[in-house]
């Protein structure tokens, strides 16, 4: 059978994988936008940036639950635990990696919008966000769940 | 808004619009039913406008560039316009040059290989009957008898390209199977020497364009003033009605109320008739001037992003300021990045163009609030203030909150907010359609801040259970009966009771999401936190332990990490708000936007 460190560590990987690997796509997504956008609209760099980044978030999420989960890593962890931080890990992860992925298309969405000469700047960030919010409930439920251990 | 029509003499036009021009108040209604006097022209003005900004561009880039060197005032005898033909002839040159530099170096990179000899050599073997060909190929696709079939020369050979010529008689097509190369006109020695010509030149022209973009950067960027002063007036052409045979025109415009003095003053030397009303009910082109105090105005520029009040609604910026501010610093969560945020306010703000300091205003207020509620939440420069033992700080801890007081926090805080949005809701119904049509809302806020306060007062004590039921009968009674019955004015009862259970259905929904929705205030604020900690933690322990080199690189992780950790906490402290304001709050608070700036026909002041 696996012991609970293992599993509590396949969490971890994939907590801090898979949402590394959401704002990975969700920024070069963005990225690859901007750089189109930047032949057309040279000027709006700075909200090119702006809306470049905001799929980066996601990969952070996923580092930050490694550190609120970190202090139970140990070699005697119950099978409870490794089982939370399991399902923890798995839910940030992959919640994380959608999110970042089709954030990242609004924002390369926006992006093209206002290379095009539309503002829709403000617009874009707002309904950017709109994704993330699940991120943000994942990490939440994952400091929940650390809180309960 | 006063909605003025003008009623002007042809040949006064100019004269009139020169004058409302200088009165800069009158915002011109949009008809796009006249046509501008040359519309080629415009166009003609548009692209000129285009180039100035390009080359305006260029030309602030290289003064940047040249150390200690200032553009020159503005030289009222120069024509701007002037200036940017001679840039773009020289840009044109210099384009010209760049492909012509490209050429030759591509040529001398084929040349060289062959050596720097005379063409004419050629021309004399050609004369004598013989003709020299130049062949590439891979060595192992050499062959041997190529030698005494072509009379081959092997000139060079670079990695496993064989560079080599064939002597052979003028008129024969027998070709040894190889890549034939072509040579330039121009032997390698004249290649080199073109090739410095071109590099000269453009050398030249550069300094050319240094030259006059520190002498008259100044020249263009009033040209592009006056170039859209005009293309402003092209467009109020546009949007003139002729009437009486063309002898007549219609002009309309709005005009606030406390800027109206400033227009009457302007007509007075004019021969214009006039006249002014107050907008039609629901006429949406009414456009929309803020009146905010000092500080609300500051958040002016977050409300644009989203949406502009239509003229009948109240505005929601001063409403929702005080809540963006403490989001934000919560979202932020930590008093060390505030406190820098501050003083970049503070200390920046000065020494910045006028358009910039409200920004840097705004960032100063931002970082005040982020100081305060990084400072309720314990955080410095990711330091978790409740975990340290100072013995000063021991009698603050008790203002601090720990993360379950701040989870809690967070759903108060959007609790408040909602509820106040929907008191806005209310009183703004009441101002615009009566009290009948604002029934629904309060009977919500009935239900929701008497429930609310009934459960805290017998939560207290402070009422006995018998007179808390009585009293929650009776606001639950007037709830429904506003909710369910009173929804709609003069309608159909039973309609009223089907509109009440979707709006309950709808509000019990859409009020769980709004609330949970604020978590992100909680996350954000533990995320921005926690990870200043992370840095903290990785500079401390990867640093090492050589005296000097640690504490070198223990400041670099913290410089990167911090940086890193304050762009994008800060990133997110500046959206999230701004969704709850836009979603949860303008929705709460009944918000239909679709107002349109108030933009004045007036000169154009350049900074």
């Amino acid at each position: 059978m696996m012991s609970p460190i293992l599993l509590a560590y396949i969490g971890i990987g994939l907590m801090i994988g898979l949402s590394g690997i959401g704002s990975a796509f969700g920024v070069s997504i963005t990225g690859n936008a901007a750089v189109g956008a930047l032949k057309k609209n040279p000027d709006a760099f700075g909200n090119y940036m702006v809306l470049s980044a905001l799929p980066g978030t996601q990969g952070l999420y996923g580092f930050l639950g490694y550190f609120l989960l970190q202090n139970y890593l140990v070699a005697d962890i119950t099978m409870f635990q490794g089982a939370a931080i399991f399902g923890a890990g798995l839910a940030l992860g992959l919640v994380c990696l959608i999110t970042a992925y089709r954030q990242g298309q609004v924002c390369a969405n926006g992006i093209a919008g206002i290379g095009a000469g539309y503002d829709v700047f403000g617009k874009t960030l707002i309904l950017a966000v709109f994704s993330e919010l699940y991120a943000i409930v994942a990490l939440a439920a994952t400091f929940m769940i650390g809180r309960t251990l | 808004m006063k909605k003025y029509s003008f009623l002007i003499y042809y040949k006064t036009y100019n004269e009139f619009l020169e004058s409302i021009q200088q009165a800069g108040v009158v915002h011109i209604v949009e008809k796009q039913k006249g046509i501008p006097d040359d519309a080629v022209d415009l166009r003609q003005q548009l692209k000129t406008a285009d180039l100035l900004k390009n080359n305006i561009r260029m030309m602030k880039r290289r003064v940047n560039e040249q150390k200690e060197a200032t553009a020159h005032p503005i030289n009222p005898q120069i024509d701007g316009l002037t200036i940017l033909n001679t840039c773009e002839q020289l840009k044109t040159q210099q384009e010209q040059l760049r492909n012509k530099q490209q050429g030759l170096q591509k040529d001398i990179e084929n040349m060289s290989v062959w050596g720097d000899f005379d063409l004419d050599i050629l021309k004399k073997y050609e004369k004598a009957g013989l003709q020299i060909n130049f062949y590439s190929c891979r060595e192992r696709e050499f062959k041997p008898e190529w030698n005494d079939q072509f009379d081959v020369v092997r000139i060079a050979m670079v990695g496993s390209i064989v560079y080599f010529i064939t002597i052979t008689k003028s008129g024969s097509e027998e070709e040894p199977d190889a890549e034939k190369i072509r040579l330039s006109n121009l032997s390698l020695g004249d290649l080199r020497c073109a090739l410095t010509d071109a590099n000269t030149q453009i050398e030249s022209i550069e300094q050319q364009l240094n030259l006059l973009s520190v002498e008259h950067l100044n020249d263009l960027i009033e040209a592009q003033r006056q170039v859209s002063e005009s293309i402003d007036v092209s467009k109020v052409h546009l949007h003139t009605e002729k009437k009486a045979d063309d002898k007549l025109i219609l002009l309309e415009g709005w005009v606030p109320e406390v800027k109206e003095q400033g227009l009457i003053d302007a007509l007075d030397s004019q021969d214009a008739y006039y006249t002014s009303k107050e907008p039609d009910k629901d006429d949406k082109s009414v456009p929309i001037l803020l009146k905010n105090n000092k500080v609300a105005r500051l958040f002016e520029p977050i409300g644009e992003l989203y949406d502009l009040p239509n003229y009948y609604e109240l505005d929601l910026t001063a409403f929702f300021a005080p809540f963006y501010m403490l989001f934000f610093g919560l979202c932020l969560g930590d008093a060390g990045y505030g406190l820098l945020l501050f003083l970049v306010g503070i200390f920046a703000r000065p020494k910045v163009k006028p358009s910039m300091k409200p920004i840097l205003s705004l960032v100063t207020w931002l970082g005040a609030a982020t100081m305060v509620c990084g400072t309720i939440s314990g955080t410095f420069f990711g330091i978790g203030l409740l975990n340290v033992n100072w013995p000063w700080l021991t009698s603050f801890k008790k203002f601090m909150l720990d993360s379950d007081q701040l989870f809690l926090l967070a759903l108060i805080l959007g609790a408040i907010q909602i509820i106040f949005g929907m008191i806005i809701k209310a009183i703004g119904q009441v101002r615009r359609y009566g009290w009948a049509y604002s029934l629904e809302t309060w009977g919500w806020l009935i239900l929701f801040l008497g429930g609310g306060g009934l459960l805290l007062l017998t939560k207290k004590s402070l009422l006995s259970a018998d007179t808390a039921k009585y009293i929650c009968y009776g606001v639950v009674g007037v709830a429904v009966l506003f909710i369910f019955l009173l929804n709609t004015p003069g309608r159909n009862p039973f309609i009223n009771f089907g509109t009440g259970l979707w709006n309950t259905y709808n509000m019990a929904t859409g009020l769980l999401g709004d609330l949970l929705s604020y978590i992100r205030l909680f996350a954000l604020g533990i995320c921005g936190a926690v990870l200043g900690f992370a840095f903290n933690d990785l500079a401390l322990s990867l640093s090492g332990d050589i005296p000097v080199l640690s504490q070198i690189i223990m400041l670099v992780i913290l410089l990167i990490g911090h940086s890193l950790n304050i762009f994008m906490s800060g990133l997110g402290a500046f959206v999230h708000p701004m969704r709850l304001t836009f979603v949860e709050f303008y929705k709460n608070a009944g918000f239909e936007g679709g107002g349109k700036k108030y933009k004045p026909f007036k000169h154009i002041v350049t900074e």
